[in-house]
């Protein structure tokens, strides 16, 4: 079984990294037909939204060549635990997300340190935050599509509730209203420096953790049931999960954030 | 009396609100051939899903025997459930690793005169049934679980399909639990038939004291009420009545021709039996 995803997450790697090749081919070619030396930039940039969704279907695929190829009943009755078979699916899945996020550093570094600014911080919570929600929902739906879009929606509602819980510490910090939060360049500079960003990490990492944990702990009854027998029962363990994390996020946001002296 | 190697106990299942076992409660001994029989929808599939590990029980437990761990279980589904895309030797040498055989007995595929090199979706039902079932027996199970495949196979191939069973079933006192539509070929073999219905076993018979338990009058005129007609068919001049529970006194009383029925028939009666108290209910 373990071979059997190596394999599958290795054929997926070839074609990413062929695709990174072609990105960087095809921006060479561009730049040589247009005079212009190689703009590491733009690879980058390239190379960075490219990342994002690689994390998002590394973390969808799982059993998306089982579902295909009609062997998801097979599957199941091989002798492994329903916990087990996660495993063996997250790992080479992991390690390629990996591998392919020391690569970005590491082109990064040399090719572009300052191509993201501000942003950089947030890419890299992004791409952590694609893979594991996405892995989450990989059993959602027997569509790969609908999976992607239930994958995005989820995505775009924990960051506005990552963000939300980060303001909402700095306001209750530094007394201010939620709603004027935003206009203060320290709630920006927030994200800048060595305090604001560890309670930045923490905080989008203790929302991340019901994701996770919710699919774990449902994945163990996961059968050829209806999806949708199967999502609500996720849901059951996602929500208070979510509502102890929301708790422990605020109260981390509240305690670890700086009081600054605003005009 | 052998011991049990699979045993349900109150088990229920559903898919959302439509009930499909109802408490069922049922055991199964080693070595031995069980037929489930009943009509379409009725749950016999997802009864073997259900044993098999593929689904989970609303309530109620299964009781496997250790003998009857999830490496020991083979199961072939309706939908013989492979990798399309793979070879038949890749699909081999996976399922050899997975299940840890030591070696993969390929004499039944062989006498097919298939090569390892072709791809699983490329085989023929039959194919893929006798590839499924060389695949199980390399396997060694105590409890073979085979869902609605006989009918997809040649003549000659369902006579490999059911002596390679019968061989298994000797050599490893094995315990074999099929669902049928065709008894032809399997008339003298299995030794228990079950008929489910309403979630429940309606029926569950030794085969060789059912030809006892049911018989046929074909008459003209309808029966006496007193007489226990489970199931008839009345189209036609000569209707058929089926009769079950049959007792002998039953010949004394009415002086009725009853007549002995095969296997298929008494399932067939069953069946109709069900479908015609679903009509009714």
């Amino acid at each position: 079984m373990n071979r059997k995803e190596w394999r599958e997450v290795g054929k997926q790697f070839l074609y990413f990294i062929l695709l990174i090749v072609g990105i960087a081919l095809l921006i060479g070619v561009i730049d040589l037909i247009q005079g212009r030396s190689f703009e590491s930039e733009k690879f980058i940039i390239m190379l960075g939204l490219w990342m994002l969704t690689a994390s998002m279907f590394l973390g969808l695929s799982p059993f998306a060549m089982d579902s295909k190829q009609k062997g998801m009943e097979y599957l199941l009755t091989l002798p492994l635990s329903r916990r087990r078979l996660l495993f063996v699916k997250l790992l080479p899945r992991l390690a390629a997300f990996v591998f392919f996020y020391c690569l970005f550093l590491l082109l990064y570094q040399i090719q572009g340190q300052e191509v993201f600014g501000n942003l950089y911080i947030f890419f890299q919570l992004a791409y952590f935050a694609l893979f594991f929600i996405s892995f989450s929902l990989a059993s959602s739906d027997e569509n790969f599509i609908v999976q992607f879009f239930s994958a995005a929606m989820a995505f775009l509602g924990y960051w506005v509730l990552s963000f939300f819980t980060l303001a909402s510490g700095f306001a209750w910090r530094n007394h201010l209203s939620l709603a004027v939060v935003w206009r203060f360049d320290a709630f920006d500079d927030l994200f800048h420096e060595p305090r604001g960003m560890a309670v930045t990490i923490a905080v989008f990492s203790i929302l991340l953790v019901p994701f996770v944990a919710s699919y774990f702990l449902a994945f163990k009854k996961f059968d050829l049931k209806p999806v949708r027998s199967f999502n609500r029962l996720q849901l059951l363990f996602f929500l208070p999960l979510l509502l102890l994390a929301l708790m422990i996020a605020l109260t981390v946001s509240v305690l670890m954030q700086k009081t600054f002296m605003l005009n | 009396m052998n011991q049990a190697i699979v045993e349900t106990r109150e088990l229920s299942f559903g898919f959302s609100r439509k009930k499909v076992l109802d408490e069922l409660c049922v055991s199964f001994p080693e070595s031995e051939w069980a037929v489930i029989a009943g009509r379409n929808g009725v749950g016999k599939s997802t009864l073997l899903r259900l044993l098999a590990g593929v689904l989970f029980p609303k309530s109620g437990t299964i009781v496997r025997a250790e003998a009857a761990r999830q490496e020991k279980i083979g199961f072939i589904s309706d939908t013989l459930s492979l990798f399309e895309d793979w070879t038949v030797e890749r699909a081999i040498a996976f399922h050899c690793r997975a299940f840890a055989v030591d070696r993969f007995d390929d004499r039944l595929f062989t006498r097919l005169g298939l090569g390892q090199t072709v791809r699983i979706k490329n085989l023929s039902a039959g194919e893929r049934a006798i590839l499924h079932l060389s695949l199980v027996l390399s396997q060694q199970p105590s409890l073979l679980l085979i869902d609605e495949v006989m009918h997809m196979l040649d003549p000659y191939i369902r006579d490999l399909f059911i002596e390679a069973l019968i061989e298994h079933m000797a050599a490893k006192r094995a315990t074999v639990l099929t669902v049928n539509h065709t008894f032809s070929e399997i008339e003298k073999i299995p030794e228990r038939l079950l008929v489910m219905d309403g979630g429940r076993f309606v029926v569950d018979e030794p085969t060789e004291a059912l030809g006892g338990l049911m018989k046929k009058v074909i008459s003209r005129e309808p029966l006496p009420e007193a007489l226990p007609c489970f199931f008839k068919k009345t189209d036609g001049i000569y209707k058929e009545y089926y009769i079950y529970p049959f007792r002998e006194e039953l010949r004394a009383e009415h002086g009725l021709e009853f007549q002995d029925i095969a296997l298929a028939e008494i399932v067939k009666a069953f069946i109709g039996g069900g479908y015609e108290q679903k009509r009714m209910a």
